[in-house]
């Protein structure tokens, strides 16, 4: 063996969990010229004997690189779909992004459309479901005003999908301080009309609701009760629409 | 009264109007505003009847002088009415908007006095959320029918889309059954908004200031159901509305028995299934290039309940089919049943780079279900050949469970493959034309 481990298993490189420490980790992979096969951030280890683990550390001029490279070779959309396809959940994120950039090196702007190739389909389909649920919970959050004008929401994703959330919402509303609480992953957002920052939720504990925000919820609630169609009364449809995992917080129904 | 009892009083009223979307426009917030809005749209909520809530769809009144039959806010009908006040349902709409219960303001109205003086106060309405409170989303406001055009031109440069609901879709049973409402009280402001949105496309192109004029477009409006027009008549309607008057949008809305007129029909269902068969046929001509007249024609003047009107055109042109899935042209591949528009997209992409076999397809996530008896791959069927014949695929497509054989990487399918029991049965074609589903 070459590089003197005995048991070949195969590397698994190790990031710290940050965009910049995924793409420095496909920045290692390539230059070390060691297939990897699997890359993990670094909490969702498990070590095994077989396997010759790698660890590599942020470094955000590599990862500058990787990603100018991967623009000029796949575009912009593409660079879109890896982010959403980092934020998933999906265990085998990494590697597929992995594959489907080396593809890209190697292919160009054509393994864009390479969709029957695995890791393509597996990043094209990650991104669309971090998307999607994206779009749906962007619809579905609830947000309470807080005392103190605050305005404050609580949910629990599949995907990592705060920093999507917290952008459209800054957007949305420029003059109201936000915090969107992530409870799955213990994550808060912020945004405090200047600039947005995610930080741990340890310890966090929401201040009370403004005394008005009750007669606020009722009117909704009026609202939401009223539309409805009696005639037309369809239950399956609305929980076909609106599946389960985001009942919890739209409290309305 | 209350702004509880306005609530409820006033969005019972609105129920009706199907239209509750948000997409068609996109707007950023600046500094001091609030809101936004983004071009596909966003459901905020269903409701128990499974339509998306979207829009916080009120009427500012449900006071009217006119007496339509099929409306519930007619002046005949004895029911509580309430009118907001224009700052009274802004307030109650930023409430709303801020805490991200809605995506926008869907704003229609009775006529009150006369069509000029309710438009003039939507336009307040529009006024104070535009100009005081700086509000960037979405906003949809009804042209009140006959209201004089410089009102509808204004509505038109705050709002998002407008819309002029036709009701009824022949003008016979306009003078039934709304005798205040007339063919041309609809057209006009119809044909105002459009020149608008012309006009505004090509002054964009010299001067960069030119204010938004129905970014979102307009729509409208039609009762399934309550009168006895043909399913063709309809939709020929609605293709002459999108090519004339370049309409975004045609709603459908089953008839909820609300009147009781004798020339209404009474004690009936609303009609879901033709409401949800007639949406289909509205996109096949929106997006998949097909025409009213391909779809249904003067003999055959009903959408079938038991098939989807793609399947049931595919059905009567086997002469069109099988398609090749990797050297169709794009438009054909529209055509299968099964295949929509994502999945067209999908194909067309993949194929430029390998050929497609039905396990590529299946990979893709392409519904076989409905499409693999129209489609081959390299030249193969799943099925034998021979059974490529109408009975075989009316069965099957009407058939409750999928009669398709498991497709493996390797399995080559043979004579011996079961087919049979492919017709449904007796009690399945009850149930479809009773609606039970």
């Amino acid at each position: 063996m070459p590089d003197g481990t005995i048991l070949d298993g195969g590397a698994v490189y190790v990031y710290d969990g940050s965009y910049d420490g995924l793409f420095t980790a496909i920045f290692d992979a390539v230059y070390s010229r060691r297939e990897p096969e699997d890359i993990v951030s670094g909490n969702r280890l498990q070590l095994t004997f077989a396997t010759r683990y790698i660890e590599t550390a942020a470094d955000p001029a590599k990862a500058a690189r990787v990603k100018k490279a991967a623009r000029e070779k796949l575009g912009s959309q593409a660079m879109k779909r890896i982010y959403h396809a980092y934020l998933s959940s999906g265990e085998d994120r990494e590697i597929s992004i992995y594959r489907y950039l080396m593809l890209g090196f190697r292919m160009g702007g054509k393994a864009n459309s390479h969709l029957t190739d695995p890791a393509v389909f597996r990043v094209f389909s990650l991104s669309r479901n971090v998307s999607r649920e994206a779009d749906k919970m962007m619809g579905f959050m609830r947000f309470s005003v807080m005392e103190g004008g605050v305005q404050y929401c609580r949910f629990s994703p599949e995907n990592n999908i705060l920093p999507l959330v917290l952008s459209h919402f800054a957007a949305r509303f420029p003059g109201i301080p936000l915090v969107i609480h992530d409870t799955r992953r213990s994550l808060l957002g912020i945004y405090d009309t200047a600039g947005r920052y995610i930080v741990s939720a340890e310890g966090y504990v929401p201040p009370e609701k403004s005394s008005d925000e009750e007669c606020f919820e009722g009117l909704w609630k009026l609202f939401y009760d009223t539309i409805s169609i009696k005639e037309r009364r369809n239950l399956k449809l609305m929980k076909q629409m609106m599946p389960a995992r985001y009942f919890r917080h739209v409290w309305e129904r | 009264m209350d702004t509880n009892e306005k609530l409820r009083i006033l969005t019972a009223s609105a129920k009706f109007d199907a239209a509750c979307t948000s997409s068609g426009s996109q707007r950023r917030s600046f500094k001091g505003g609030i809101g936004s809005a983004v071009s596909a749209g966003c459901c905020h909520a269903f409701s128990s009847d499974g339509r998306c809530i979207s829009l916080l769809k009120v009427l500012y009144t449900n006071y009217c002088i006119n007496d339509c039959k099929y409306c519930v806010c007619r002046r005949s009908n004895d029911i509580e009415r309430a009118a907001f006040e224009p700052k009274e349902l802004a307030d109650l709409f930023m409430s709303f908007y801020r805490r991200n219960y809605v995506e926008g303001l869907f704003l229609s109205s009775g006529v009150v006095k006369n069509p000029d003086y309710t438009a003039e106060r939507l336009l307040e309405v529009l006024k104070i959320l535009r100009e005081e409170y700086y509000f960037c989303g979405y906003i949809h406001v009804k042209a009140i029918p006959g209201a004089s055009p410089e009102l509808v031109r204004a509505l038109g440069l705050l709002a998002d889309r407008m819309s002029v609901n036709i009701e009824l879709p022949s003008e016979s049973s306009l003078r039934l059954l709304a005798p205040q409402k007339t063919k041309e009280n609809v057209t006009k402001p119809m044909a105002q908004i459009r020149d608008g949105i012309i006009q505004r496309t090509n002054e964009i192109k010299l001067f960069r200031s030119t204010p938004r004029f129905v970014p979102a477009g307009q729509s409208t409006q039609m009762i399934i159901g309550a009168t006895p027009d043909t399913d063709y008549q309809i939709i020929r309607l609605s293709q002459a509305l999108y090519r004339t008057y370049g309409l975004k949008r045609v709603f459908y809305s089953a008839y909820v028995p609300v009147g009781n007129h004798p020339a209404l029909p009474k004690d009936i269902q609303p009609p879901l299934l033709r409401e949800h068969r007639l949406y289909q046929a509205d996109w096949l001509m929106r997006f998949y290039g097909f025409t009213a007249e391909e779809i249904l024609s003067e003999d055959n003047s009903h959408l079938d309940p038991l098939l989807d009107p793609k399947a049931f055109w595919a059905l009567n042109h086997l002469d069109q089919f099988p398609v090749e899935i990797n050297t169709a042209p794009y438009e054909m591949l529209l055509r299968v049943p099964g295949i929509g528009v994502n999945c067209a997209k999908r194909i067309a992409a993949a194929r430029r780079t390998a050929k497609l076999t039905f396990a590529d397809l299946k990979k893709l996530r392409v519904q076989l279900k409905n499409s693999v008896y129209f489609i081959t791959c390299g030249g193969k069927y799943v099925f034998p050949s021979y059974r490529m014949n109408h009975s075989f695929i009316y069965g099957s497509l009407t058939a409750s469970s999928s009669m398709m054989p498991a497709i493996t990487e390797h399995r080559q399918l043979t004579m011996n493959d079961d087919f049979d029991s492919l017709t449904p049965t007796a009690e399945e074609r009850v149930k479809c034309l009773t609606g039970q589903f």
